[in-house]
């Protein structure tokens, strides 16, 4: 017998002997929601929405041990940044959270770096969308700083569960921010909003053949780009081939105007 | 030693067996003693299981001790049984996750359950305990109704629950408590658990 075994029979042992000591009466008293058998309080949070899990999480240490993470429950993450605020919403399968930051507090992306890990904390279903909006008046010239914070939270990160994704991006580099982390066998859909801050930058040039060699890219089924902004000149006639193996597409550039299929239900 | 008998309901005797007419005798932790009917019985799986293996006939009912449930006292016995003679010969639910499971609470098991916290907690296990599975199903929900859209504050007044402050005192003092030995042993054994090591060697 190993000392963790004499150690587990000790504790086992002093277990035993409390229960003993202290007889029915005290069992009975403990009985609440602290300490009731594990499938009964299971069955209880599978009852609440996401807000009362997390409420529940949040009275005592007890109750967070035995309480597993709702945000198994959270099916989409949509970040629509505005020029006043930026909204984090957390969609489930029947309802929206929101939190909402003003953009003066400028604190949204350490709030949602706290709980990234708790969102995607051993999750092992894919999100079914993730989005990051900007509001067309947004007028930061400084609108890629949220991808360049996406960057570092995801390069240390399991990859982004994730089926459709949608950007607003100003460039190639936005996109790959996000894009190459992501698992390429659960992302179904890209769609690209590919014109943001052309009003800071009208050189700027959007390589859209750099996400070519993606797997993300290779296996995705369906991509849709909206509102191009002026794309590198490889990509003004491009080769159709890199876009042959979507089922769905949609890219409404003027020189080629491509759609194909159906989306996905 | 007192005997309670569980309510019995209108039943339509024609659809009950007649072997199926025998009334079992249990006795709670308390010493009080409650006769349910075998149809009933069939709510509860441990129960059922339990008479099934002893197979007793009728006469042995009468003549042997009342069946001892020990974890169990009389007061969360009574509202088990009732609950089991209101709902006998219904359908035990199966959850096999291949359906989302909505659970409505019928007006008799709400009438049922407007009882202390402490008495609901008690009938979640014991309907865990003696595993019937609709009584767990709806407690569980009531339980549920009752913290859907409280703060953490409320939830702490309403279920008695320790703030972390309180949660880490009660474990000191409990740590206190203990004989000097054990503490030392324990202590040791969660800092080579906090270390990752799974052995002391």
């Amino acid at each position: 017998m190993g000392l963790i075994d004499m150690l587990d029979a000790y504790f086992l042992k002093k277990m035993e002997n409390k229960d003993k000591e202290n007889g029915e009466k005290e069992k009975e008293e403990r009985i609440g929601l602290t300490t009731l058998p594990m499938l009964a309080f299971k069955e209880i949070i599978g009852k609440l929405d996401f807000q009362s899990v997390q409420n529940i999480r949040a009275t005592c240490k007890t109750l967070r041990k035995r309480t597993p993470y709702p945000h198994e429950k959270i099916t989409s993450i949509q970040i629509n940044i505005k020029s006043d605020c930026t909204a984090v919403f957390l969609h489930t399968s029947d309802k929206s959270y929101v939190m909402t930051v003003p953009q003066s507090e400028n604190c949204w992306e350490s709030l949602l770096l706290f709980d990234w890990d708790l969102i995607f904390h051993k999750r092992t279903t894919p999100l079914r969308k993730f989005s990051i909006w900007y509001n067309r008046y947004y007028d930061d010239p400084q609108f890629s700083f949220v991808y360049k914070f996406f960057r570092l939270i995801l390069k240390s990160r399991p990859p982004l569960l994730v089926k459709n994704l949608f950007l607003s991006a100003s460039d190639q580099d936005d996109v790959l921010s996000i894009l190459q982390f992501c698992d390429s066998k659960h992302l179904k859909s890209i769609k690209l909003d590919g014109d943001i801050g052309a009003n800071f930058d009208e050189d700027k040039v959007f390589h859209l053949n750099k996400l070519y060699d993606l797997e993300q890219w290779k296996n995705a089924e369906e991509f849709e780009l909206w509102d191009v902004r002026d794309f590198a000149e490889n990509d003004l006639n491009p080769d159709l081939a890199p876009f042959a193996h979507f089922l769905y597409l949609s890219i409404p550039w003027s020189e080629v105007q491509e759609d194909r299929g159906r989306r996905r239900g | 030693m007192s005997v309670e008998n569980a309510p019995v309901v209108d039943v339509d005797e024609a659809a009950i067996p007649v072997e199926k007419k025998m009334y079992y005798r249990f006795e709670s932790n308390d010493k009080k003693e409650f006769r349910v009917s075998e149809l009933a019985i069939q709510q509860s799986e441990t129960l059922n299981r339990l008479v099934e293996a002893m197979g007793y006939t009728s006469e042995d009912v009468e003549n042997k001790p009342a069946i001892a449930i020990e974890n169990i006292d009389g007061k969360t016995l009574k509202l088990v049984f009732q609950w089991c003679e209101h709902h006998k010969g219904e359908a035990i639910p199966v959850d096999d996750g291949s359906v989302p499971k909505i659970v409505e609470i019928p007006e008799f098991d709400a009438k049922l359950m407007d009882i202390d916290n402490g008495l609901l907690f008690k009938l979640i296990w014991a309907a865990d305990y003696l595993n019937i599975v609709q009584l767990l199903n709806v407690s569980c929900k009531k339980v549920a109704n009752m913290a859907q859209g409280k703060t953490p504050a409320q939830l702490r007044r309403v279920y008695l629950l320790p703030s972390d402050e309180e949660d880490e005192a009660a474990k000191r003092a409990a740590q206190e408590a203990q004989d000097p030995r054990a503490r030392e042993v324990e202590e040791e054994f969660e800092e080579r658990k906090r270390q990752g090591g799974n052995s002391f060697f």
